[in-house]
């Protein structure tokens, strides 16, 4: 077979730019954080709280076992200490994208990564 | 009492045409029972059809047999104007029309390019449809770059067959 009739010279641009677009869509939506600009920290029962994530903080709410720590650091959420026994909230790690979310269901405390510009409150199926 | 027959006048290209989308549908179906690990990956091995039809033949052809594929196999599975219908649908749009705009273009791709071309528009729009109809939800974006490296893989997979079946067929005829 031959590698000219099984790879025209515009196939090979297609293959170039389909190489392109996927590094390019690895950078945007893997890479940024799609305007994730607030933290929505909820305890069961209570209204949920909105913080800035453009500044570090590091502050303390109480859940239905006791006090759980979350941290805000370079835009990313975490939560850093907790009442709760198998501390999966806290093995979670930080998360940094928009719907990302952390929660602590022994507690009732969970911490989400959303953006103002929201459309929605919840979707569910 | 006169029996009547109703007989509709067929084209060669309406024959030709059934057999294609008969093929197409019959991959379409088969791959219907390959369990995939999650939803929207899929070969898509009825793009090969597609391809074939548009290098062989023409883009009205290749609309056609994709259009009844997407309606037929979604009669046969029972998806019919169902969630997956319509993704499926609006794939099969996406595809048909960038090979449509290959066509205008007067650029000679090759059976890798347009198979690529295709899988991409497919995987772009149905997305698209995706995430404003049914999940919009900023999360699903996370899955956009991985869907989108199964399309160019399954693209550049499904253009090599249909390559080589073309290769073949120069040699029968």
């Amino acid at each position: 077979m031959h590698r000219s009739r099984l790879l025209p010279p515009a196939d090979i641009i297609v293959l170039l730019v389909a190489m392109s677009i996927l590094a390019g869509l690895y950078g945007t939506m893997w890479g940024g954080d799609q305007g994730a600009d607030i933290a929505i920290i909820q305890v069961a029962n209570r209204a949920p709280i909105e913080v800035p994530l453009a500044r570090d903080a590091r502050f303390t709410v109480d859940g239905h076992l006791g006090p759980a720590t979350i941290e805000i650091n370079k835009q990313r959420i975490r939560f850093a200490a907790s009442a709760c026994q198998q501390k999966i909230c806290i093995r979670s790690g930080w998360h940094r994208h928009a719907g990302d979310s952390a929660v602590c269901m022994p507690n009732r405390v969970s911490a989400q990564v959303a953006s103002t510009h929201r459309h929605y409150d919840a979707v569910s199926f | 009492m006169s029996s009547t027959t109703l007989r509709v006048a067929t084209t060669r290209d309406d024959h030709r045409i059934a057999w294609l989308a008969a093929l197409a549908i019959g991959l379409h179906v088969l791959e219907a029972a390959i369990p995939s690990p999650v939803p929207g990956f899929k070969p898509g091995f009825a793009n090969i059809v597609t391809v074939l039809v548009l290098l062989q033949f023409n883009w009205r052809s290749a609309a056609w047999v994709s259009a009844l594929r997407v309606i037929v196999g979604s009669l046969i599975l029972g998806t019919f104007l169902s969630p997956t219908f319509l993704l499926s649908l609006s794939g099969m749009l996406g595809s048909i029309g960038i090979l449509g705009l290959a066509q205008v273009s007067r650029i000679r791709f090759g059976a890798i390019g347009l198979s690529v071309l295709a899988a991409m528009a497919h995987m772009g729009c149905q997305f698209l449809a995706a995430y404003t109809l049914f999940v919009p939800h900023q999360a699903l974006l996370l899955l956009l770059p991985v869907l989108m490296t199964a399309a160019v893989v399954f693209g550049i997979i499904n253009g090599i067959m249909a390559a080589m079946i073309l290769e073949r067929s120069r040699h029968i005829s």
